[in-house]
């Protein structure tokens, strides 16, 4: 099980190199528990408001896919879930 | 035959997260992302269906009953196992002789993450969905489908057989 500092260094960089183009806020993890009960990861990669019609899809899996595989091959075994959100979303309340 | 078309997914899911004014409410964003999971789901159904039954029949009984006889435990359980780096004895005499290629082992990460995204998405109160990981869950799911029809024919046969026979 890999720390939380690493886990956040292992996206931040798989991040940086599929997510050119996007400027990146920061990247956060948190543990969770996935839909069947078992202990995952989440993590969370913070844009800049409106950037998300700038990253295309293989960029966004790749990304998925790459910070699957490195967590693996360091030893990690709880599943990622990878996220996105800008600060603003992450600071929003309410229904909307 | 009323097959779910993956592009209207898509473009149901896109329309969702599109409010003509502010910010999409809860009650859109989390449909948004169940429909790039199912748009993917039906998309792969369809294909293994297809093969097995035939696109011409698809106005046949059978046809519905081999749609209907995937689950999506099974088809979560399988794109994990063809993400491992050594596949389990069983799964061994069914899969291409150098392993899954890339195309399908994104595609099987894609759906993972996806059917968990979906699951929290209709469930899980606890949790904010947002609107960019929402069109990005979207994003994500279209490339998938790009990908899976980029892997070859041995690949996709491989696993779409899997998919509708489950290894003992």
């Amino acid at each position: 099980m890999l720390d939380e500092k690493r886990i956040q260094k292992i996206a931040q960089e798989v991040a940086s190199s599929n997510l050119a183009s996007t400027n990146i806020s920061s990247v956060s993890s948190s543990a969770a528990i996935d839909s069947e009960g078992h202990e995952a990861l989440r993590i969370t990669i913070v844009i800049e408001a409106g950037s998300e019609s700038r990253i295309n899809g293989d960029a966004a899996l790749d990304t998925l896919v790459g910070i699957q595989d490195r967590l693996r091959s360091e030893g990690e075994e709880r599943f990622a879930i990878v996220e996105y959100a800008t600060n603003e979303e992450l600071s929003a309340g309410g229904d909307s | 035959m009323a097959i779910l078309n993956p592009d209207h997914l898509f473009e149901q899911a896109g329309k969702l997260i599109s409010p003509p004014a502010g910010r999409p409410r809860q009650v859109d964003v989390r449909p948004a992302i169940s429909a790039a999971y199912y748009a993917i789901f039906h998309a792969t159904i369809t294909a293994a269906v297809d093969q097995l039954i035939g696109v011409t029949s698809r106005d046949q009984s059978r046809y519905g009953l081999a749609y209907r006889s995937v689950h999506h435990a099974w088809l979560r359980d399988l794109c994990r196992e063809i993400q491992k780096s050594t596949l389990s004895n069983k799964f061994k005499p069914y899969t291409p002789p150098s392993g899954f290629d890339p195309n399908i082992t994104a595609f099987a990460a894609a759906v993972v993450e996806l059917q968990e995204k979906r699951h929290s998405a209709d469930y899980d109160v606890m949790i904010r969905m947002n609107r960019s990981d929402a069109a990005l869950a979207i994003a994500t799911a279209e490339a998938a489908l790009n990908r899976f029809s980029k892997a070859s024919e041995p690949q996709r046969l491989a696993f779409l057989s899997l998919l509708l026979f489950p290894p003992r």
